[in-house]
């Protein structure tokens, strides 16, 4: 695992090494953009999934340019959003997250659900035996919910921690990123998986909505923009500017 | 003498509320804006633009996309960490959702999937399209319930936005 990353660590930089070179944005034709955890579309492998209300779709993007769709599968009523992990695809719905295998990744196959006790919108972020899902009730309100998955058929619903008003979320190492909306992010150690502890709370005048880990920076989508923040201290980030308006 | 006038007004008053056709009134309601078929599968780039109603974001490289809901995607260059610039915006119409590979931007124009080219500085470039993929994301409806509405009328074109407004007895509700 940690070999992986440190590949993929690499990989980016020299994406950053080559693009400063050129400075014309030119990306390799093979490597993969980020989405933030509210998406409803993300690439993994060769392959775009996308979610509508109440089906995955998934088209083989091998040629870059020019999709060709493979299927549709029936997931469940009012599903919001994807995210890939793995060979896994975690899919958020109003009531519950569903775990996908893309072992074939033309026709993911359904492994499990777990369904909520409380009804709301609901990113999810995964990593080894570890789940995250906000769930925010539509009257205020919600949770962080922590799934044990380390049997990926029965996903354990193992802690609920209450939070203000959550959005999306994002991990790097051991610190986990909760947007709060108007209350800034919160940061939580989730060294113990099972147990995350904030450990930090950012509010910076503006509304969070979610974030991607990108490196040492954590790219947060706010109300009217976005912000960036300098993660190089994982638990503490530092604001380095805004585009707004 | 009073007390009758005003208790006669009440009843007239109560009388023309049960009447469906004439009870509201100019009241708020949401008005759909129509664009020819052409017009709305148009993409294209243009100069940066305000971000009013920023919504999902994505990156890859030193860029970060920002979609402006139902307009377009805000292009934000990102190498200079400190002084974030936003470079260009594509305008497509309801786009909601957008991924990267490369430099090819897959997102949705209208309810198709579009597969969007940007190797070239300040131009977009359709490579390709699938229609009617995600037929949830027609505008068909406005963006709230529990409101007035003028009716979406399909001969007049799709409809790209809603627009609150002060409409003389809107026949559609939600």
């Amino acid at each position: 695992m940690k070999k992986k990353l440190l590949a993929v660590l690499l990989l980016w930089t020299s994406f950053f090494a080559m693009s400063c070179e050129k400075k014309s944005a030119v990306n390799s034709s093979n490597s993969t953009g980020q989405n933030g955890s509210l998406t409803r579309f993300i690439i993994t492998g060769n392959y775009l999934y996308t979610i509508s209300n109440d089906a995955l779709k998934v088209y083989d993007i091998t040629n870059s340019s020019a999709p060709v769709y493979k299927n549709i599968v029936q997931v469940g009523f009012a599903i919001q959003t994807i995210f890939p992990y793995q060979d896994k695809l975690f899919i958020g719905s109003n009531t519950a997250m569903y775990i996908y295998s893309t072992a074939n990744p033309e026709l993911p196959k359904k492994l499990s659900e777990a369904t909520y006790f409380v009804r709301g919108h609901d990113p999810i972020v995964a990593v080894d035996s570890v789940a995250y899902s906000t769930v925010r009730n539509e009257f205020g309100g919600g949770v962080l919910n922590c799934f044990n998955i380390k049997d990926i058929s029965t996903p354990q619903n193992v802690n609920r921690v209450g939070m203000t008003n959550p959005f999306g979320l994002g991990i790097k190492d051991s610190a986990l990123y909760v947007c709060e909306a108007d209350s800034g992010i919160k940061i939580f150690n989730i060294a113990k998986a099972y147990t995350p502890v904030l450990k930090n709370e950012m509010k910076f005048n503006e509304t969070a909505y979610d974030v991607i880990v990108k490196n040492k920076i954590l790219i947060c989508y706010i109300k009217g923009g976005v912000s960036l923040f300098d993660i190089a201290d994982i638990y503490t980030p530092a604001l380095i500017a805004t585009v707004k308006n | 003498m009073k007390h009758v006038f005003l208790t006669f007004s009440l009843i007239l008053l109560l009388l023309s509320c049960s009447d469906k056709n004439n009870s509201l009134g100019k009241v708020d309601a949401y008005v759909p804006v129509y664009a020819n078929m052409h017009d709305a599968t148009q993409i294209s780039w243009q100069s940066p633009q305000a971000i009013v109603n920023g919504g999902k974001i994505a990156t890859i490289g030193n860029r970060v996309y920002q979609v402006e809901a139902d307009k377009g995607i805000h292009v934000i260059d990102i190498s200079t960490l400190a002084a974030p610039v936003k470079v260009g915006f594509i305008k497509n119409s309801l786009c909601r959702e957008l991924s990267l590979k490369g430099n090819y931007i897959y997102t949705n124009n209208l309810t198709d999937l579009v597969v969007l080219d940007v190797s070239n500085a300040n131009t977009v470039t359709v490579s390709s399209r699938i229609s009617n993929a995600f037929p949830d994301l027609a505008l068909q409806y406005p963006p709230a319930t529990n409101c007035y509405f003028v009716c979406a009328d399909p001969e007049k074109g799709i409809v790209i936005e809603w627009k609150l407004q002060q409409v003389d007895n809107p026949k559609c509700s939600r």
